[in-house]
């Protein structure tokens, strides 16, 4: 019965909370008042509504829906249950890119520079993980490729920060990584949909390949299920999906790792239909935490997207740990 | 008689040593075969191969007399279930549900398919399990869990690794027993890699024993196992008795031993 209703109440919940991250925002107006504005056509009020809060909701939408089912497949694939989006690479790649576009300047020149240094970034350290780990054959050297990887491009970012010349500089970085989907435009929302849709479709697909790797991977193979092919596709489609998340918001992290175990009960640990659960968990995580942000602090300096997931998603991780090392 | 499984000049080899060498052998449907031979000898790599997990270096498998690597995948589960050794799910899924992997869609879409689900569990006694997350049952319980998974594939071959290693006595009886009803009465070959050389005489049709990657000899059972032969591969001494008609092979003292 219950898993009967979990599709209209996550499409319902992630509704409520697209209404509610249009409606509230820094603006001394009750919600009344500001859709009865933006009904009568008041030019500034339409201004804010679409260069403002319709770019911040989509992609804090399309960001937490690309975090949640790659964090999900990954999960699944890798047959661990701590597994999340980072480890396949991307996010260390677009974030090194994204903080060289900062630190040579490229951002300021072109507003586009940043998240296409991100997809750059991402596209590169993806292919190298590709490369070290789809010679071998086991998922654990999948898990080490990536966790290679990701070190890399997190010592290639200090190296930036290090050699920053200004106080400012860094200040620009630091706050980049830390994530956020505010101040952002809908430009950057059409640059970053495409591949994050493109990803999405892919990883989605892989639904019954991944529901038989709950066997093991030879149960799996003998039941026609390609090991190559699909680590291939779910890399891939979690690297397009998380390298443009990513290359627009900064990387939040354990959004992608708590949403698909907060749906995975609800769905009798189905992980294909985990994967369609996690997108919704994962799209109303990141709408939730956004508003939260938002509302926290209304009068002084936002706190970052970032530091709120990881705030509420460690304490999560750490339970998950004991509980996973409990008998 | 119909060819079901065949090796031609089966070689595999794993990280520079030869785990199977030059196998030939011939599985007909309908029929229940026995792999026998001690650890080592290459039983599950064998059946590894047989299933399509593992691609020989030499030779060829053919499946219903098509080469195995010309068969498209999406077919693979209709033509052959297999069983490995142990049973690792790394999600705790209900027993239902884990039976139903073996199904096209790997879940259950219609009532005919859950009645199929829930008869697979049903022949190897595990009825009242459904429910229950596997993860939760014991290990005896696991194998006939995954025993119903590939019962419930309805492939027109089955490959089980050791399907009785955990099993009670009862069960292990009952399992042998339902393994040869289903190759002699919806005419499946049935392939199971068995230590339990006693059972094996007494419910497999053929034998096939291995040796060091060999396939050392095939046959009847009583045939097969012969006293040079278990002194040989096994450095086993046994004995032949009479219970209630038939004759039993009961393996007594290592060979060396007076």
């Amino acid at each position: 019965m219950r898993e009967v209703l979990l599709a209209p109440t996550l499409i319902l919940l992630v509704g409520l909370l697209v209404l509610a991250s249009l409606t509230l925002g820094y603006l001394e107006l009750s919600p009344l008042a500001w859709w009865r504005g933006v009904w009568a056509g008041d030019p500034l009020l339409r201004l804010v509504l679409v260069e403002i809060r319709l770019p911040r909701t989509l992609l804090a939408l399309a960001v937490g829906a690309a975090l949640g089912v790659a964090g999900a497949a990954l999960q699944s694939l890798l047959r661990n249950p701590l597994a999340e989006p980072a480890l396949v690479g991307a996010t260390g790649g677009a974030s090194l890119g994204a903080v060289m576009a900062l630190y040579w300047g490229w951002a300021s020149a072109w507003s586009l520079a940043l998240p296409l240094a991100g997809f750059a970034g991402a596209a590169l350290v993806t292919a190298l993980v590709l490369l070290l780990a789809l010679r071998g054959t086991s998922t654990v050297g999948l898990i080490l490729a990536g966790v290679a990887a990701s070190s890399l491009s997190t010592a290639l970012v200090s190296l930036i920060l290090n050699a920053s010349p200004n106080p400012h500089a860094t200040m620009e970085i630091v706050h980049w990584l830390l994530g956020s989907v505010a101040d952002r435009s809908l430009q950057d929302v059409a640059l970053v949909l495409p591949p994050i849709a493109l990803g999405l479709a892919l990883l989605l697909r892989q639904g019954t390949a991944l529901r038989r790797l709950v066997l093991d991977e030879e149960a799996a193979a003998s039941l026609g299920v390609s090991l190559p092919r699909l680590r291939l596709a779910v890399l891939v489609g979690a690297a397009l999906a998380v390298g443009a998340a990513t290359a627009i918001a900064g990387s939040i992290g354990f959004v992608g790792l708590v949403a698909p175990h907060l749906v995975r009960p609800l769905v009798r640990h189905d992980p294909a239909r985990t994967l369609w659960a996690a997108m919704g968990a994962g799209a109303a995580l990141l709408l939730a935490a956004d508003l939260a942000v938002r509302l926290l602090n209304p009068h002084g300096a936002e706190l970052k997207l970032g530091v709120l997931t990881a705030l509420v998603g460690a304490p999560f991780f750490l339970w998950r740990v004991l509980a996973v090392r409990a008998p | 008689m119909s060819l079901a499984l065949e090796f031609s000049g089966v070689g595999l080899r794993l990280g520079g040593r030869a785990v199977l060498r030059g196998i030939d052998w011939r599985g007909e449907a309908g029929r229940l075969v026995g792999l026998v031979g001690p650890n080592g000898a290459g039983k599950s790599m064998w059946l590894r191969v047989a299933a399509g997990v593992l691609s020989p270096q030499q030779g060829e498998v053919r499946w219903w007399d098509e080469p195995l690597a010309r068969v498209p995948r999406t077919r693979w589960p209709s033509l052959i279930a297999y069983c490995p050794q142990r049973f690792s799910l790394h999600l705790p899924l209900r027993a239902l549900d884990c039976v139903a992997l073996g199904l096209p869609a790997g879940r259950i879409r219609t009532p005919l398919e859950r009645e199929r689900c829930l008869a697979a569990l049903e022949k190897v006694d595990a009825a009242d399990l459904a429910e229950r997350p596997v993860t939760e049952l014991s290990g005896g319980q696991q194998q006939r869990v995954a025993l119903a998974r590939a019962f419930a594939q309805e492939a027109t071959m089955l490959l089980a690794d050791e399907p009785l290693a955990a099993l009670d006595p009862r069960h292990a009886l009952e399992t042998l027993a339902l393994l040869r009803r289903e190759a002699h009465e919806a005419g499946r070959l049935v392939v199971v890699a068995l230590h339990e050389l006693t059972l094996a005489a007494r419910f497999c049709d053929e034998v096939l024993l291995l040796h060091e990657g060999r396939c050392l000899a095939a046959g009847a059972p009583l045939d097969v196992l012969d006293e040079a032969r278990l002194r040989e591969v096994y450095g086993l001494r046994a004995r032949r008795l009479e219970v209630e008609g038939e004759t039993v092979l009961l393996p007594w003292a290592p060979a060396d031993h007076p």
